[in-house]
C-alpha cells in the first residue's frame, strides 16, 4: 500500500490548481478556455445567429441600442498527466520506490479533486511509453496504486522523446507531472516539453548516494543505460568536485523548470516524501 | 643498543618493491552506476598509458613500511648490555633454612632469583643450590631461564638449620674451568655461632634478606619420664611482651588450651598433664594470637613429639661383665636384666660366643666373620668421632684413653670412634642382628668413668633394639629418617604436609625432612599388606627461630670481558610490536566502507 488511509484522508482535503485555463472535453472544477454555462459573468459579445436569446442583455440593448449577449465562465475538468521515469537508472538506491510514492501523492490529489488523472511510464515495455490506468475519482485509486506498485525499472528511453506524444503541442492541456532523475543529456528538452502543457510539476528523484557517492579508490563507472564507461578516482578533491556538479545540476534543473512554468522539487528518499511533496505544492501554489 | 646481525639491514631493500606496488596504477574496479553524465563533465582522472603514478600518502603504506621496518629490525637481533650480577656461570645459592621462612625472606629471595634468571641469555649458565639442612643441587649448568625459574619456584623453606658451609662447598664443586663462576648467596646469613661459614666467601656476592617481624616460637616440647606430662617451652624473640594461647593436641584432637604471657626476649615454660597413650602424637601450638600482632614465622609455632612406649627389653650380660655395665643397664628404665637365653639383647663382654640376638660385643674373643683381627694396639687416645652422628650427639669422648685394644679391620662396619687408624667403636650387623663392637675392654680404659659413658651406652642400646623406647626428644628438621624395613618391603613415608612418598624397596633412609612435623613410615609387604613402621618427629631448629641475621663477608668475583653484563635481546618485543601493527593494518584495511553497488 503506497498511501495509508490517514494520508489519503489528508490529501483529499487538497486540490490541484492549474496555472492557466484548461482545455478539456468534460466539465470539471477548473476554469476553461470555453465560456458558457457557468455562474460567473465573464464578458459580452454581439449577438450572432444561433445564440441563446435568453442571454441577450435587454438593459444594454435599451440603453445603448446594440444587441449583446452575456458570456459566463465555464468550468472543465483538469487533466493531470503523470509521467514516471522507469528507466534502469531508477532501479538504483531505491529511487523507483521514492518515485512511486511521490507519484502516488500527486495522483491521489488529482483523483480527490475530481481531476482526470492519466498515467504514463517511460520507457514502455514495447514502445516509447506505456499508458497506465486513467481515473476521475478516488474510486480509480486502487487501479492506479496497483499499476504504480507493479512498475519495474528497466530499459532506457528518453522522456524527451515520449513527451510530445503524451502532452501534444497545445497549451492548456492540463498539468504534467514528471517523476524521474532526469539523468540524461536532453533533460532541458524534457522539461520544456512538459512546460508546453501549461504548468505542472517536476519531482526530481535523486538518491543520497548520487548526491554524495561513497566511492573508494579508482573505479571504472559504467552507465547502466548507455553502457558508456568513465574512469574516476574517488579522491576527496574529486568527490567534492562531483558534489558541486550535482548541486549545480539540481539548481539548473530547478531554474529551467521555473522558466517552463513548472514547480520543481528534489525528492531524495521515501521518508517524509508525502509531506515534502504536499508542502512544496502548497507553497508554490500548485495545490490549495 | 647494538646489533647481533647487522647484515639483516640489507632486507630493508624490500621497502622498494613495497613502495613500487603503491606507485603502480591499480586496475580500476568496474562499478555500474545509474548514470555517468555528471562524472563525465568533471575533471576526473583520465586513463593513462603510464602504468605508474606518483606516490600518494596512504595509511596502509605507512603501516606496511612500519611492519617491514620492525621485521628487519628484529632480524638484526638488537640487544642491550646491562650491568648484571650474572656471570658466564652463576651458581645461585638459596638459603631455605627455617629462618628464611620468617617475614617473607624466602619469597623475597625467590623473587630476586627470578629477576636474576630473567636477565639470563644463552650466554649465561645458571646453577641453583638449595641450601637447606641437606644442601642439594636442583639445577646445574642450565642456559634455560624457564628451567631456572621452575627450579626456583620449587624452593620451599623448611624448619632445619641452614647448611651454608656445605652448600658453598657444593657450589664450589660446580665451578667450571672454562667459564668464570660467580656465587650469589641469597640468605639471611644464618647463625654464625652455630654454623660458621669461612668468610670472606671468595668470588661471591651476598644478597642479604634481613626482613624482620615479630616471632614467638615453641622452642621445645618434651615429656617427662612418667609419660604423663609434657613440658612446653616458648620463646619471645621480640622486644615487647607477647600474649598467646598454647594448645595441646593428642593425635590431632585438642585436649588443652592455656594462655601464655612471654616477656620480651625471654622464655616461658608451661606444663600440661596428659593421658596420652604410648605412640600417640602430641602437638603443642600457638593459636589465637592476642594483642593484634602477627607472627612472622608460622613454622616455629608448632612442635610435636611421639609419646614414648613402655616396651621393656630384656638384656643379658654374657662373659666377664662389670659394675659399669650393670650400672648402665640399671640406669635405663626400659631395660630389664635377665639371664642369657631369655634376653632379646645381649652384651658380650669378652666371651667367645656370638649370641643370636642384637649384641654389644666388647673385645670378644670370638670375632664375627666380617671383622679381621690384625693385632693389638696400646695406649690409645680418641682422635676421631664420626661427625653428625646422632649416637654421638653431645657425647664428648676427647678425654677417653684406652690402654689396650684390638686392632681390627672391618671394612663392612661403620667406625664411630677411632684412635688414628685403630677403630675403637664400630656399628654393623652379625647374622642379621645389629651389633656394636668395642675393640677394647671397658676396664682397660677410662670410658666408664667419663660423663659421656651413660649417654653413649644408652644410645647404643637404643640403636641395638631398633629405636623403640628411645629418647623422646625428636631431631631437628633435615635429619634423615632411618628405618629398617622388612626384607623386600617397600617403605612409604607420609610427610607432615600429607604427601605419601613411596621409596624403592629396601631403602632404609629418607632425607627430605626439611619440613618440621610428624613423619610416619609404613612398609608394604610383597603381599600388599601395610605394616606400620616408626613414627618420627622432626622439629623446627632452635637456632633458626627468632629471625637471626648475619652479614656474610665476600670477596667480589673477578670480572672478565663481558662478565657482569646481561645481554637483553629486543627481538621478541619488536616482533610483538610488528604483530600489533599487522593487526592494526588489517583493521585499517577492513574498516573503510565498501564501494556501493546496485
Amino acid at each position: 500500500m503506497l498511501l495509508d488511509a490517514e494520508t489519503r484522508q489528508r490529501l483529499a482535503r487538497l486540490t490541484l490548481r492549474a496555472r492557466h485555463r484548461v482545455r478539456a472535453a468534460r466539465k470539471g472544477r477548473h476554469r476553461s478556455y470555453h465560456l458558457g454555462e457557468g455562474l460567473d459573468f465573464a464578458d459580452y459579445r454581439e449577438y450572432a445567429f444561433g445564440d441563446d436569446y435568453r442571454r441577450i442583455d435587454h438593459h444594454l440593448r435599451a440603453r445603448l441600442g446594440v444587441t449583446l449577449v452575456r458570456l459566463y465562465e465555464t468550468e472543465e475538468e483538469l487533466p493531470v498527466r503523470l509521467v514516471i521515469d522507469r528507466s534502469a537508472s531508477m532501479g538504483f538506491y531505491g529511487k523507483l520506490t521514492t518515485a512511486r510514492l511521490a507519484a502516488a501523492v500527486v495522483a491521489y490529489l488529482g483523483l480527490a479533486g475530481g481531476d482526470r488523472v492519466l498515467t504514463y511510464a517511460v520507457p514502455g515495455l514495447r514502445g516509447a511509453y506505456d499508458v497506465g490506468p486513467t481515473g476521475r475519482h478516488v474510486s480509480a485509486w486502487p487501479q492506479i496504486e496497483d499499476w504504480l506498485e507493479d512498475l519495474d525499472a528497466a530499459g532506457s528511453g528518453s522522456l524527451d522523446a515520449a513527451l510530445p506524444s503524451i502532452v501534444g503541442h497545445r497549451a492548456g492541456a492540463g498539468i504534467v507531472v514528471l517523476v524521474g532523475d532526469l539523468l540524461e543529456e536532453r533533460w532541458p528538452q524534457t522539461i520544456s516539453g512538459a512546460g508546453i502543457a501549461g504548468g505542472g510539476l517536476v519531482l526530481h528523484v535523486l538518491a543520497p548516494e548520487e548526491l554524495d557517492p561513497p566511492l573508494v579508490g579508482d573505479v571504472r563507472l559504467v552507465d547502466v543505460e548507455t553502457g558508456r564507461s568513465v574512469e574516476a578516482a574517488a579522491t576527496p578533491t574529486e568527490l567534492a568536485a562531483y558534489r558541486d556538479r550535482v548541486e549545480a545540476f539540481v539548481e539548473e534543473v530547478a531554474a529551467h523548470a521555473r522558466r517552463a512554468g513548472l514547480v520543481h522539487r528534489l525528492v531524495t528518499s521515501p521518508d517524509g516524501v508525502v509531506d515534502d511533496v504536499v508542502r512544496s505544492l502548497v507553497e508554490r501554489g500548485a495545490a490549495r | 643498543m647494538s646489533l647481533l646481525a647487522p647484515a639483516a639491514l640489507a632486507l630493508s631493500i624490500l621497502a622498494l618493491p613495497l613502495v613500487a606496488l603503491y606507485m603502480l596504477r591499480p586496475r580500476r574496479r568496474r562499478l555500474v552506476v545509474p548514470s555517468t553524465m555528471l562524472w563525465r563533465t568533471g575533471d576526473t582522472t583520465a586513463s593513462s598509458a603510464v602504468p605508474w603514478q606518483p606516490p600518494r600518502w596512504s595509511l596502509l603504506l605507512a603501516l606496511q613500511l612500519g611492519i617491514l621496518a620492525l621485521l628487519v629490525f628484529a632480524l638484526t637481533r638488537p640487544f642491550s648490555a646491562e650491568a648484571s650480577l650474572l656471570g658466564p656461570h652463576t651458581v645461585i645459592v638459596v638459603d631455605t633454612s627455617g629462618s628464611m621462612a620468617a617475614a617473607g625472606r624466602l619469597d623475597a629471595a625467590k623473587g630476586q632469583a627470578l629477576e636474576l634468571v630473567a636477565e639470563a641469555s644463552d650466554q649465561h649458565l645458571v646453577s641453583i643450590v638449595d641450601a637447606g639442612p641437606v644442601p642439594r643441587v636442583i639445577l646445574a649448568f642450565s642456559a634455560d631461564p624457564h628451567a631456572a625459574a621452575e627450579a626456583i619456584g620449587e624452593l620451599r623453606a623448611g624448619g632445619g638449620v641452614d647448611a651454608l658451609p656445605e652448600a658453598l662447598r657444593l657450589a664450589r664443586g660446580l665451578e667450571t674451568p672454562d667459564r668464570p663462576t660467580t656465587l650469589l648467596v641469597l640468605s639471611d646469613g644464618g647463625d654464625p655461632e652455630h654454623r660458621p661459614v669461612d668468610e670472606p666467601i671468595p668470588n661471591a656476592v651476598f644478597l642479604p634478606f634481613h626482613e624482620r617481624g615479630p616471632d614467638v616460637a615453641v622452642t621445645s616440647l618434651v615429656t617427662d619420664s612418667s609419660g604423663r606430662r609434657v613440658l612446653v617451652e616458648l620463646a619471645n624473640f621480640t622486644d615487647a611482651e607477647r600474649r598467646s594461647n598454647v594448645e595441646i593436641l593428642v593425635d590431632g584432637g585438642l585436649v588443652a588450651r592455656r594462655p601464655a604471657i612471654i616477656e620480651p626476649r625471654a622464655h616461658a615454660r608451661l606444663s600440661f598433664d596428659l593421658d596420652a597413650p604410648p605412640g600417640s602424637i602430641v602437638t603443642a601450638r600457638l593459636a589465637g594470637d592476642s594483642g593484634g600482632w602477627v607472627d612472622s614465622n608460622a613454622l616455629d609455632d608448632t612442635a610435636s613429639l611421639v609419646m614414648p612406649g613402655d616396651d621393656r627389653h630384656l638384656v643379658a650380660v654374657e662373659g666377664r661383665g662389670s659394675v659399669f655395665l650393670d650400672a648402665l643397664v640399671a640406669s635405663v628404665p626400659w631395660l630389664e636384666p635377665v639371664s642369657v637365653g631369655e634376653a632379646d639383647l645381649t652384651i658380650v663382654d669378652g666371651a667367645d660366643r656370638l649370641p643370636d640376638t642384637p649384641m654389644w660385643l666388647i673385645a670378644p674373643t670370638a670375632l664375627p666373620d666380617t671383622i679381621e683381627l690384625r693385632g693389638v694396639a696400646r695406649n690409645l687416645a680418641v682422635t676421631y668421632q664420626r661427625p653428625a652422628e646422632p649416637i654421638l650427639d653431645d657425647v664428648d669422648l676427647s678425654g677417653v684413653v684406652v690402654g689396650e685394644a684390638q686392632w681390627v679391620e672391618a671394612p663392612e662396619w661403620l667406625t664411630l670412634v677411632a684412635s688414628g687408624d685403630v677403630p675403637l667403636v664400630l656399628l654393623g650387623e652379625v647374622d642379621g642382628h645389629r651389633a656394636v663392637y668395642f675393640t677394647f675392654d671397658l676396664t682397660r680404659s677410662n670410658l666408664p668413668v667419663e660423663v659421656a659413658f651413660p649417654v653413649l651406652g644408652a644410645r647404643l642400646v637404643e640403636w641395638l633394639v631398633g629405636g623403640a623406647g628411645l629418647d623422646p626428644v625428636p631431631e631437628e628438621a633435615g635429619a634423615p629418617l632411618v628405618f629398617v624395613p622388612p626384607a623386600g618391603a617397600t617403605p612409604i613415608v607420609t610427610t607432615p604436609s600429607g604427601d605419601r612418598v613411596e621409596l624403592r624397596p629396601g631403602t632404609t633412609t629418607y632425607a627430605d625432612t626439611a619440613l618440621p612435623g610428624v613423619y610416619r613410615v609404613e612398609f608394604r609387604l610383597d603381599d600388599g599388606t601395610l605394616v606400620a613402621g616408626p613414627t618420627t618427629v622432626r622439629t623446627f631448629a632452635r637456632h633458626e627461630a627468632g629471625t637471626p641475621v648475619h652479614e656474610l663477608a665476600t670477596t667480589p668475583p673477578r670480572r672478565t670481558a663481558g662478565a657482569g653484563l646481561s645481554f637483553r635481546e629486543w627481538a621478541p618485543w619488536i616482533l610483538s610490536a610488528a604483530i600489533a601493527l599487522v593487526v592494526i593494518e588489517w583493521w585499517a584495511s577492513h574498516r573503510r566502507p565498501k564501494a556501493v553497488s546496485s
